[in-house]
């Protein structure tokens, strides 16, 4: 089912966070470009909701979604349907897309019995890919007036192989992102051809955990993961067939040569072991220190490289016997995805393109390809479901949805390296892949000097009718601060024709319950929100600008759709 | 006498030095890189990027991004060819 989203309406929404006396008027200033965040999280941010008179009606899920396939020179990515679960309501909303969900999403029902059941494999599962603490430098910006260079045509043929005998014998000194040597083997490589260009993928072990039960096993695994059979079935593939080549010439003379060889490091990332560091783990990363010589940074490998957690990759989840295909060595694949997109984004923002990207473009772009790629990997990636042809069971308690979907006030584009942000991003990224041209379009944003909204503007040929429609038709009270506007009320003026305007009541506490009053216009409304639950209100037809009033108490969050 | 004098010289001369070492920088505040490599950065309206560090640049981080703010501090290296250049930030402002 082909779903070219051409936005036949206009939703505008705004969330308002509002003090305990409702009266707080100190706005926190946004950027004007987070309307579409603002677009997006109305979709995302899937609260269960009831209206406060009626009686609850039964959730609606997606059962007959199917997977939306994107094709690029020549190789398919599927991307399912989604469902939100919402720890906060125990419930679950199908994202279906765009309008679909809005009606989706007014007739799910009341839930007032709030969970919180992380498991320690959940915990694991969302494990941040990098340690936010470390803020070294690594986006080396490559500033202006670069000289932009043509991408070559890609099409890819695969040979790959794997013949190296492991080498415990001779060893090999490398630093990580703290400086610190690790003594490592020389224990597989293969080579795999894509778009015209060969490289060699070698792989590394710590020493001393390549001796470790099912390490063997688990570079020869991630060799394999990453350089295939040769016929279209490997991350190098698959993710360099979106974004473009990892490496290549550089007008920097502070930079490697392309050696057309990526190197994969496995050792224990924190040296925390198999517990990780209060249970949360650098499952990977890529550092662009690697790509510099030496003589600039002395720390440098001097390789184009990623660094993989090999405890991390060893473990077994309960009841599980550790093989390839197990639980954490599935995640691990979709880390290496990842950090394969970070290793690309790098040189084609930062060296082709002479740009660089804040961090949530950048992780964004990361862990849309865990999704563009999980049904290949065959792992569930951050829809949290295996199958990408279902849109997954009521309660879905994996993947990066469920924060996001109790986390609506977080931001988009104000990034805190926590999980939270990681969702956030997703639930954005997945709105635009699947409406806005899948794969492709990534591979637009990424291969742009462009960067922010600048560069999913540049991308979606839609994008600025949509921002032109909001700025033209609407006017929403201090337009540019859409976003946590503060303020105790709100001005909507409509289009001609008048539109219906929703408040959607989140009451967050989950213990108690919250008194809240809105009034403006035809709506006058004023009551209890249960704890933990969510209700909303209607009012259609509105023709002139109105003003509407709140007083809500703390942990009341309320969201104006108008539509 | 011109022990107190020679003593507010020294003292004088110095503080110029300090203070003409302050600088002020305009721009939109972001974070940048991949995770777990990530800069807080400033971004001028002509395009220079300066890394900011100090104190004052956590709070910054989590309540000015994407917000453009009148840093004033001291400019440890200035952007080059490949790299984004350093600002110490010691006070802050919106312009």
């Amino acid at each position: 089912m082909k779903r070219i989203y051409s936005f036949p309406f206009y939703v505008i929404s705004v969330l308002f966070l509002l003090s305990c006396s409702g009266s707080s008027s100190s706005g926190i200033v946004s950027q004007k470009n987070e309307v579409l965040d603002f677009f997006l999280r109305q979709w995302g941010a899937a609260v269960v909701l009831s209206d406060s008179t009626a009686a609850p009606e039964p959730l609606k899920y997606n059962n007959g979604e199917s997977a939306e396939t994107y094709t690029i020179n020549g190789i398919n990515y599927n991307l399912g349907p989604i469902n939100l679960y919402n720890y906060k309501y125990d419930k679950t909303t199908t994202v279906y897309y765009g309008p679909y969900f809005y009606s989706s999403l007014m007739s799910s029902s009341l839930e007032s019995s709030p969970v919180n059941n992380f498991s320690d494999d959940d915990i694991a599962l969302s494990s941040i890919p990098g340690k936010k603490e470390i803020t070294e430098e690594n986006e080396r910006n490559m500033l202006l007036n670069l000289t932009r260079r043509n991408f070559p045509e890609y099409y890819y043929k695969s040979t790959a192989n794997s013949d190296l005998q492991p080498n415990t014998v001779d060893t090999y000194s490398f630093y990580d992102y703290n400086g610190n040597t690790i003594t490592a083997f020389f224990v597989a490589a293969g080579t795999v051809s894509s778009g015209g260009r060969t490289i060699t993928v070698n792989v590394y072990a710590d020493k001393n955990w390549y001796a470790a039960a099912n390490a063997p096993e688990s570079c020869t695994a991630i060799l394999q993961k990453f350089i295939g059979s040769g016929n279209k079935d490997s991350i190098y593939e698959w993710v360099s067939n979106i974004f473009g080549a990892e490496w290549g010439s550089s007008p920097y003379s502070e930079h490697i040569s392309d050696a057309k060889t990526i190197s994969i490091l496995m050792f224990d990332i924190d040296g925390d072991g198999y517990n990780g560091t209060n249970g949360v783990f650098t499952v990977g990363y890529f550092y662009s220190r690697d790509n510099f010589k030496k003589t600039y940074y002395s720390f440098s490998n001097e390789k184009i490289m990623f660094s993989i957690d090999l405890p991390y990759m060893l473990k077994t989840a309960s009841s599980e016997t550790w093989s390839p295909s197990s639980s954490y060595p599935n995640k691990i694949y979709g880390t290496l995805a990842h950090e394969f997109q970070h290793m690309i984004h790098y040189y084609q923002k930062s060296v082709v393109n002479g740009s660089y990207s804040s961090t949530w473009l950048n992780e964004m772009c990361s862990v849309c390809t865990e999704d563009f790629i999980a049904d290949k990997l065959g792992i569930e990636g951050p829809r949290g479901i295996m199958n990408v042809n279902s849109s997954g069971s009521q309660y879905i308690s994996s993947g990066r949805l469920p924060l996001f979907n109790s986390m609506n006030d977080d931001s988009l584009t104000t990034w805190g390296g926590n999980l939270a942000d990681y969702s956030v991003v997703f639930g954005f990224g997945s709105y635009l892949s699947r409406n806005f041209g899948g794969p492709g379009l990534f591979r637009k944003i990424v291969n742009t000097s462009k960067n922010d909204f600048d560069a999913i503007k540049e991308s979606v040929p839609s994008y600025s009718a949509i921002t032109e429609d909001y700025s033209s038709t609407w006017n929403i009270s201090g337009a540019d601060e859409v976003r946590y506007i503060g303020a105790s009320s709100v001005t909507i003026t409509p289009i001609t024709g008048g539109n219906t305007l929703y408040f959607i009541v989140s009451n967050t506490d989950s213990s108690s319950s919250k008194k809240i009053t809105i009034q403006g216009g035809s709506l006058s409304k004023s009551g209890t929100v249960a704890a933990g639950s969510n209700t909303y209100f209607k009012t259609e037809k509105i023709t002139n600008s109105e003003t509407f009033y709140f007083t809500l108490e703390s942990g009341v969050v309320v969201t104006a759709v108008a539509r | 006498m011109k022990k107190v004098a020679m003593i507010l010289f020294v003292v004088l001369f110095f503080s110029s030095c300090l203070f003409a070492r302050l600088s002020t920088v305009t721009g939109k505040i972001k974070v940048t890189g991949n995770e777990p490599f990530t800069n807080l950065i400033i971004e001028t309206a002509d395009g220079k990027k300066y890394i900011v560090i100090g104190e004052k640049s956590v709070y910054l981080k989590n309540e000015k991004q994407n917000s453009i703010v009148k840093l004033k501090g001291k400019i440890k290296k200035e952007p080059d060819k490949i790299i984004f250049g350093s600002f110490e930030v010691m006070e802050f402002q919106n312009p």
